[in-house]
């Protein structure tokens, strides 16, 4: 087993199995993913509760940090590992999956009403986010010199992490503003876990992540190679998809059980997190090179469904409607299709 | 009240007979009793057979009538020395359908069959007459579960509860369907004999823990505030027949689970739940609370329909 360490041997050890074999690999990867991230949030709010933490302020770091694990560890694993294709399609490639797919198919499938307090400040910030990457990959580029790739610096992965911490505890503030006090009450100690089942759930839940973005990485880039496609496409489709399946089972959920509105939380919240956190945390572990191809699909792409996002909250009193949702589905779609069908050629 | 009582002869039937005759019903109640031969033999096929098992299958078909007809009789005079106003049909062909189609002609409010209690494996693997009738049904549908202990007993005896009296637990979430499911309880002769449990479940997400943020939003607090002030009012409102009439509000991630709990902790002998009208996409991808509670409660289950029969 000592590929495991071995990137070298890593590779060559995928490069021996077939196709079907790597696709399985992923999907047990982002398994993997999914249900460590479920435990360690599990494990992680248990322990706070019983430090008496308030449940506003495990909501608003543990539970929003926890859901964004999958792709925080892949991109950083991708990054730290030479793979900023990987690394940065992953973390754009979640947001157009969170708000085009996830919150388009939710917006189809039922009423999801407009929370205007939510709305009117995460959600610009959730603009802000993605439009400030977009202007400072744009300065990079209009910066580099002939011949050199464009690149996200460190110091931007600390402006976004430093970012990611002024947002949390403005999160915190609002939250309390908006009267999310009402649910605190004494700790139920019945209805906490074992101290010792606590821990084996957050640390069992972080090898799993860990596990499985180890594995994840080299395995998406090996089909992406195989594919003739670039590290990006398959980053930005499958390995995103797969790593916004929290968010996923969490709408699907929510719907089933006649509970739509934490929908939106949920997706604003992660896209901003996508930025500053997954984002924030791959270029601060790594330099990341910025692919020509994210300049003219990948980041009109995800900016196209944002404004759209952005407009529809404007035009709604009440709901989103459910022709909204089958526009963010279409462009989501559209943006799949395309990228497989052009096979678009990373400028490295 | 119209209500069709499907027999087999079995002593799951027995139970739901039992059941019924114990059951305070309203004094206008007039019951049914059907009892389907299923016919192995369409009448094509059997043209197309030789004579000699032609008359086989006739001699047994004749015999089979006969032995339905004395079931009949057992039935209807076992509940017209309960009181209840009863009569008998005969059908031919596959019990479900005949049972659901019986439902139709006779314009039933209430289907009341027998469960045998079959585990998931058997039901998948054997099938269930009470599951399709549940599923296809134009109407309301009584289930009659075995005893505790699984089996039928031999002289079923309800209401189970070691006090006499009929426990029923009204699960209850202000729906159109849960509304019927309470006016169809309130209507009930119920007095000293009964006590009522209305329970209402609210769902919380407890994956990747959202039943934390859940808790705290603004949304949330409404919902339950909504829900106590539906129960004071079902208390309150409503022209109850018994004056013991409990309430209790629940937050659950699994909400069947949370109503069998429920029933187990009140010792029900029933429990009443509306029936949504869902497609079948919808059911597979949205699931059904009801039809959980259906199959794994160890008591009677009575899944109001949302919707009417046209009339005939």
């Amino acid at each position: 087993m000592h590929w495991l360490a071995d990137e070298a041997a890593m590779q060559q050890f995928l490069a021996g199995l077939p196709t079907l074999v790597l696709l399985g690999i992923v999907v047990v990867c982002i398994a993997m993913l999914s249900k460590g991230a479920d435990w360690m949030i599990d494990g992680v709010v248990d322990l706070a509760r019983r430090t008496g933490l308030p449940k506003i302020v495990i909501g608003a770091t543990v539970i929003s940090l926890g859901t964004t694990l999958p792709e925080a560890f892949v991109s950083v694993m991708a990054a730290y590992m030479g793979n900023p294709g990987l690394a940065l399609g992953n973390g754009v490639g979640s947001i157009i999956a969170d708000t085009g797919l996830i919150f388009g198919l939710s917006c189809v499938l039922t009423a999801v009403p407009v929370n205007r307090f939510i709305l009117n400040r995460t959600g610009w910030v959730q603009v802000g986010a993605a439009t400030l990457l977009v202007a400072i990959g744009v300065v990079a580029l209009l910066s580099t010199a002939e011949g050199e790739q464009p690149t996200l610096q460190r110091w931007v992965g600390f402006l976004f992490l430093a970012l990611l911490a002024a947002y949390l505890y403005v999160t915190y503030r609002w939250a309390r503003k908006g009267g999310e006090m009402a649910g605190e009450g004494e700790v139920d100690e019945a209805s906490l876990m074992s101290l010792g089942r606590s821990w084996v759930m957050v640390i069992g839940g972080l090898v799993l992540v860990i596990a499985g973005a180890r594995l994840l990485v080299p395995s998406a880039s090996e089909i992406a190679m195989r594919l003739h496609v670039p590290d990006d496409v398959i980053a930005a489709t499958m390995v995103a998809f797969g790593t916004s399946l929290p968010e996923l089972m969490t709408a699907i959920s929510a719907i089933r059980k006649g509970h739509p509105e934490i929908t939106v939380g949920n997706i604003v919240g992660a896209d901003v997190l996508n930025v500053l956190f997954v984002i924030g945390a791959a270029a601060a572990a790594e330099p990341l090179a910025i692919p020509a191809n994210f300049y003219y699909f990948h980041f009109p792409a995800m900016l196209l469904i944002l404004y759209s996002f952005r407009v529809f909250i404007s035009m709604n009193k009440a709901e989103f409607r459910r022709w909204q949702g089958a526009w963010l589905l279409t462009v989501y779609g559209v943006y799949i299709a395309l990228q497989y069908g052009l096979h678009i050629q990373a400028a490295h | 009240m119209n209500i069709l009582l499907a027999t087999d002869g079995s002593a799951c039937a027995r139970a739901a007979m039992a059941f019924l005759a114990g059951f305070p019903l309203p004094d206008d109640t007039g019951i049914t009793v059907v009892t389907v031969i299923e016919e192995v033999l369409s009448e094509q096929k059997l043209a197309q057979t030789s004579d000699e098992h032609r008359a086989a299958f006739e001699a047994e078909r004749t015999q089979a009538a006969g032995e339905a007809e004395r079931l009949l009789a057992d039935n209807v005079q076992y509940l017209s020395d309960a009181g209840l106003a009863a009569t008998s049909l005969l059908r031919y062909g596959h019990p479900a359908e005949e049972i659901v189609g019986a439902a139709t002609e006779t314009c039933c409010d209430i289907i009341v069959v027998g469960s045998h209690g079959h585990g998931t494996l058997e039901r998948f693997l054997l099938g269930s007459v009470s599951d399709r009738v549940f599923e296809y049904a134009p109407c309301s549908v009584l289930i009659v579960k075995p005893g505790a202990s699984g089996e039928p007993a031999a002289e079923p005896h309800f209401p189970a509860a070691a006090d006499g009296r009929w426990h029923i637990l009204l699960a209850y979430d202000d729906s159109p369907a849960a509304r019927k499911a309470l006016e169809f309880c309130a209507g009930l002769p119920l007095n000293e004999r009964a006590r009522v449990k209305a329970l209402t479940v609210l769902p919380l997400i407890r994956m990747f823990r959202q039943d934390v943020r859940q808790q705290l939003g603004w949304v949330w607090q409404e919902k339950k505030e909504a829900a106590e002030m539906a129960l004071e009012w079902l208390v309150r409102e409503m022209d109850w027949k018994t004056p013991d009439i409990a309430t209790q509000l629940v937050e659950s991630e699994d909400v069947s689970q949370a109503i069998l709990d429920g029933a187990d902790a009140f010792g029900s002998d029933l429990i009443v739940l509306g029936n949504k009208s869902k497609k079948a996409l919808q059911r597979f991808l949205l699931g059904s609370s009801t039809a959980r509670v259906a199959h794994h409660a160890s008591c009677s289950i009575l899944a109001v329909r949302e919707t009417e029969i046209p009339d005939q």
